[in-house]
């Protein structure tokens, strides 16, 4: 799970095939309670990074769809997995 | 069927008469003008309403519950407050104003609000002590279960599975609605008690006022708080024998089960899509006539537009079975393609300016080095040599970049995985999305496990 923070192309002009790249600057949040389901409420909850590097560069390939997260308090947000069938189904 | 079978208990009941034994079990006798009718079974022409029963119904009802529910336990400012934080999504509204200062409900703003009150609410509900802890679990289970059942009954084809989670999740709300019990309070329930609690009060005026005397000005409000948590606990003695969830929306929900074995999926006969209708089919017809004889002009209107609309779906399918469509005057030939053809990812909203990694650093904000970081991080991973970047940062910072706001994804519909999602579908900057597992660490690997587990079994997986 991550924090979309910039979509962005680059062109690799410097190579013989200028290959353009689509890439994604991305916060990396942390699954709570390893990803787990919480016992009440039945969410999982993610979290901001605590230790080591949270920002990462990805290929806007590795990106899956977008998820509803709820804040809870600061640092923690609830992932709202009951937004439509199709996310019910996949991750519940 | 069900009319004969009661006519059998009747006779072993050896009642006076059908209408003495229907009255016993509450059951009111009207005049139905479908019992003459061949071939028409009157119990079985109410079918099971995902708009009516759910959204307006029991979901209007369950949002009511917990409104008080919230401000009993002094939770509605958090409620509203993280109601107002939450995020746009692609066919999602987010509700622009806190529950209780909307005059009328629709059933858009009730189905938005299915989709995130569980969500809502157990943020609403965090950081609990040891003694909350186990009186808003029930409240959570109980939304929860709610959503959970008015998801699965959405499912356009069902198994038993399905059918089985519907019934249990059916089960679980009404294992945990009692937490709700005390706020079922109708008007007439509350008329008795309330005089009553008048008539304590005038009581207890009289006395104050008798006693007076020897009252000093410190235990004076003491006394008072005392007397209205006396009074508070009376009327709640008074009300609590009268509630009840004995109300017509929560006799139907059993019935969403035996409808789908009997008659089909429910969104086959929902009211929801017919209610929808009337957009496309009325009113946009009747704005776009000159207001004299609508209603042929509406006929005419939503005739052409089916017309149209029907003559796409047959180019289309003529398409998916690849099909090598001759045009007709032309002679031209017009390409098939695939069936499965999935739309790519596009980057959309272009941001000014970003021509170069500095200036993309200095409009997100940035520190240049740490996005240089990264970059020689991916750089060090990419496996392709042809499609690698330099991995010297000077170079890598002169080659041309461009910055966007938007990325739209293709997201396979439920059941229909042939069919995608996209358009509106797009994920804004900024917000929350879901990254391929293998791309991030072991802990968000375990949520990708999860993911691929579902899809080895092919449809479900159990909580």
């Amino acid at each position: 799970m991550a924090r979309l923070l910039a979509p962005f192309k680059i062109r690799n002009i410097l190579s013989e095939a200028g290959a353009v790249d689509r890439l994604a600057l991305v916060c990396i949040l942390d699954p709570v309670n390893s990803g787990r389901f919480h016992i009440t409420s039945r969410h999982i909850r993610v979290g901001r990074r605590v230790n080591g590097q949270d920002r990462q560069i990805v290929s806007i390939g590795a990106v899956i769809g977008q998820a509803l997260v709820i804040p809870s308090g600061e640092t923690q947000w609830i992932v709202n997995h009951r937004i439509d069938l199709r996310t019910f189904n996949e991750i519940y | 069927m069900q009319y004969g079978e009661k006519a059998l208990r009747h006779e072993r009941a050896e009642a006076a008469g059908i209408g003495e034994y229907l009255y016993r079990l509450s059951v009111k006798i009207g005049n139905n003008g479908f019992i003459g009718m061949d071939r028409v079974s009157p119990a079985d022409l109410h079918k099971s309403d995902l708009l009516h029963n759910m959204y307006l119904g029991l979901f209007k009802h369950m949002m009511e519950w917990v409104e008080e529910f919230l401000k009993k336990h002094k939770r509605r400012k958090a409620f509203d407050d993280v109601c107002k934080d939450i995020p746009a999504q692609p066919g999602f509204s987010v509700p622009k104003q806190a529950y209780h200062e909307i005059a009328q409900g629709q059933g858009n703003e009730m189905r938005n609000l299915s989709r995130c009150i569980s969500a809502v609410l157990a943020s609403a509900l965090r950081n609990l002590d040891s003694s909350q802890y186990h009186h808003f679990k029930c409240p959570l289970k109980c939304v929860s279960a709610l959503v959970d059942f008015s998801r699965m009954a959405q499912c356009r084809s069902h198994r038993p599975d399905t059918l089985s989670y519907i019934e249990s999740y059916l089960q679980t709300f009404h294992r945990t609605k009692d937490i709700f019990l005390e706020f079922r309070t109708s008007k007439a329930t509350r008329t008795r008690p309330d005089r009553q609690d008048r008539e304590l009060r005038e009581l207890m005026a009289d006395q104050c006022s008798k006693e007076v005397h020897y009252r000093t000005v410190t235990n004076r409000p003491g006394q008072a708080d005392q007397k209205r948590v006396e009074r508070s606990d009376l009327r709640a003695d008074l009300i609590s024998p009268e509630n009840h969830f004995n109300f017509i929306k929560m006799h139907y929900l059993p019935r969403f089960a035996s409808n789908v074995r009997r008659f089909g999926s429910i969104s086959m006969y929902s009211t929801e899509i017919r209610e929808l209708g009337h957009t496309d089919q009325i009113k946009a017809g009747y704005r776009k006539s000159n207001k004299n004889d609508t209603a042929r002009q509406i006929l005419w209107q939503y005739g052409r537009q089916h017309a149209l609309g029907m003559r796409l779906q047959t180019i289309e399918a003529l398409w998916k079975v690849k099909c090598v469509i001759m045009a007709e005057d032309s002679g031209m030939e017009m390409p098939a393609f695939s069936s499965h053809r999935t739309p790519r990812r596009v980057l959309k909203g272009r941001i000014k300016n970003t021509s170069t990694l500095t200036e993309l650093c200095a409009t997100l904000n940035i520190h240049y080095s740490d996005m240089m970081q990264e970059i020689l991080c991916f750089t060090r991973q990419t496996v392709e040599d042809a499609r690698r970047l330099p991995a010297d940062p000077t170079k890598v910072g002169l080659l041309p970049v461009e910055g966007f706001a938007q990325l739209e994804i293709p997201v396979a519909d439920i059941q229909e995985t042939d069919r995608f999602q996209t358009g509106p579908a797009a994920l804004e900057q900024r917000h929350s999305v879901t990254v391929a597992p293998e791309t991030i660490g072991y802990a968000s690997r375990l949520v990708g496990k999860r993911t691929m587990e579902i899809y080895e079994d092919g449809w479900w997986l159990g909580c």
